[in-house]
């Protein structure tokens, strides 16, 4: 799990330090990028754009998540291995099915993304210390920054991330 | 892996990370347009649930990056389109329906904006909608809430403000406990500002007319969509009155828009169980 946030941590440095293309194609860093810091979310309310202190809002909402004894991912199919990546638990129904209905393929797992994480009780302390001190920087950032509330959910997506490539590693 | 939530700021993140680690991805938007929140996609496959995603995919193939593109029907489409594959229903003539998106109560809500300006263009087609009625007394109008406005708690403001918008036109809400995509049969024509029912309407081969009173970049200069697209009181009551006299053949013939019918995706031409 360590090492997966670790792998995240890599990747998020390397993608905000990606350039605008002077020439050329841009690369895919950069493409990234540019989803992470301007696109429209709904994931937090419009109050969180003028809310100085939403990056600490989210530095204490994720460690809630992180200590919290929750799963939302549910085995569907033994056999199969293929993951389903929805937002709630409620919605998994009907989009397992549409899905298994487009590619007439079972579907094994459902994870709902805006319920989990689960991270796993023995490296969980470890994880968090890691995690919050790359996290923090991002929470000041916030006190300034315009685009504070793309800024704020990098500190709950660097967390999401780790503990879904730790998740979708295990299960491969 | 199927990622269902393309829309997300890191989706693109977790598509790098699954390449990393040779984990196939397919990603599956809505049937809305790409160009909300979709137009930088990194996945191995993205499947498609629209005929316009596929000329928007010509205008953003730079930042859409994909292998495979595939195409799918709408959301829940497997689950009501046999009541429309099996043979045509007739739809009552000159009926009209708003399918609303509910923009005011997002904004009540406290939704981040998108940028769309969906709650004026909303505002703008219930006034011209009223100025319509009032002018063509044979038609009727029917208002398709959003499940928001359908909330209980909301039901009044919902009564309040559609009385207040349109003004004294005489219009009925849609029945209770049916949903709108099972129910496409009830209006002729329907028109909307910006909603994915949008899309499964046409879809299931229904007349639809899309309010776009300023929305950014849409549709696509040029596109087969902007046939059907209005906005003002003088184009959408032009549209209305000619989607009236044609058959819902004619309609998709005429705006050249038949590959948004179900007719075109050979999964839905076949018997669903």
């Amino acid at each position: 799990m360590l090492n997966d946030l670790k792998i995240v941590i890599g990747l998020l440095k390397k993608i905000l330090d990606a350039r605008s293309p002077v020439s050329g194609e841009a690369s895919n860093e950069w493409l990234v990028k540019q989803c992470l810091l301007h696109n429209v979310t709904y994931q937090l309310t419009a109050e969180a754009s003028h809310d100085k202190w939403i990056g600490f809002r989210e530095l204490k909402r994720t460690t809630k998540n992180i200590f919290a004894r929750k799963s939302a991912t549910q085995q569907l199919e033994q056999a199969s291995s293929s993951v389903v990546l929805g937002g709630f638990m409620a919605s998994q129904e009907v989009i397992v099915n549409y899905i298994e209905f487009e590619t007439g393929k079972k579907i094994g797992w459902y994870l709902a993304k805006t319920e989990w994480p689960e991270v796993s009780a023995p490296g969980k302390f470890v994880f968090w210390w890691k995690w919050f001190w790359f996290s923090m920087p991002f929470a000041f950032r916030c006190i300034t920054e315009p685009n504070r509330t793309n800024i704020a959910l990098l500190i709950r997506e660097t967390a999401d991330t780790a503990l879904l490539l730790f998740w979708l590693r295990k299960k491969k | 892996m199927y990622n269902f939530l393309p829309y997300e700021l890191d989706s693109n993140l977790i598509s790098l990370l699954c390449r990393q680690h040779e984990i196939q991805v397919t990603k599956i938007p809505s049937s809305g347009p790409l160009s909300t929140h979709n137009r930088i996609m990194i996945s191995d496959e993205v499947a498609f649930s629209s005929s316009y995603h596929n000329e928007e995919y010509a205008l953003y193939r730079e930042s859409i990056r994909t292998s495979k593109v595939l195409m799918w029907g709408p959301e829940r489409a497997y689950t009501y389109i046999h009541r429309y594959s099996a043979s045509p229903l007739a739809t009552p003539q000159k009926t009209i329906g708003f399918y609303s998106h509910g923009a005011w109560i997002r904004q009540a809500d406290d939704h981040a904006s998108d940028g769309l300006n969906i709650g004026d263009a909303e505002l703008n087609l219930l006034n011209h909608l009223a100025v319509f009625m009032k002018n063509n007394p044979g038609y009727s109008l029917i208002v398709f809430p959003h499940p928001r406005e359908r909330n209980e708690k909301r039901w009044n403001d919902t009564q309040d403000f559609y009385s207040k918008h349109l003004h004294s036109t005489r219009f009925s809400f849609a029945a209770k406990g049916i949903a709108t995509a099972h129910s496409f049969e009830i209006v002729d024509i329907a028109v909307a500002a910006f909603s994915t029912i949008v899309f499964e309407r046409l879809f299931c081969g229904f007349k639809t007319l899309i309010g776009n009173y300023g929305i950014p970049g849409f549709p696509i200069e040029d596109s087969t969509l902007q046939n059907i697209c209005f906005n003002s009181l003088e184009t959408m009551s032009s549209k209305i009155l000619s989607a009236c006299t044609q058959s819902t053949d004619e309609f998709f013939s005429t705006n050249k828009i038949s590959g948004y019918r179900f007719h075109a995706y050979p999964k839905y031409t076949q018997p669903i169980h």
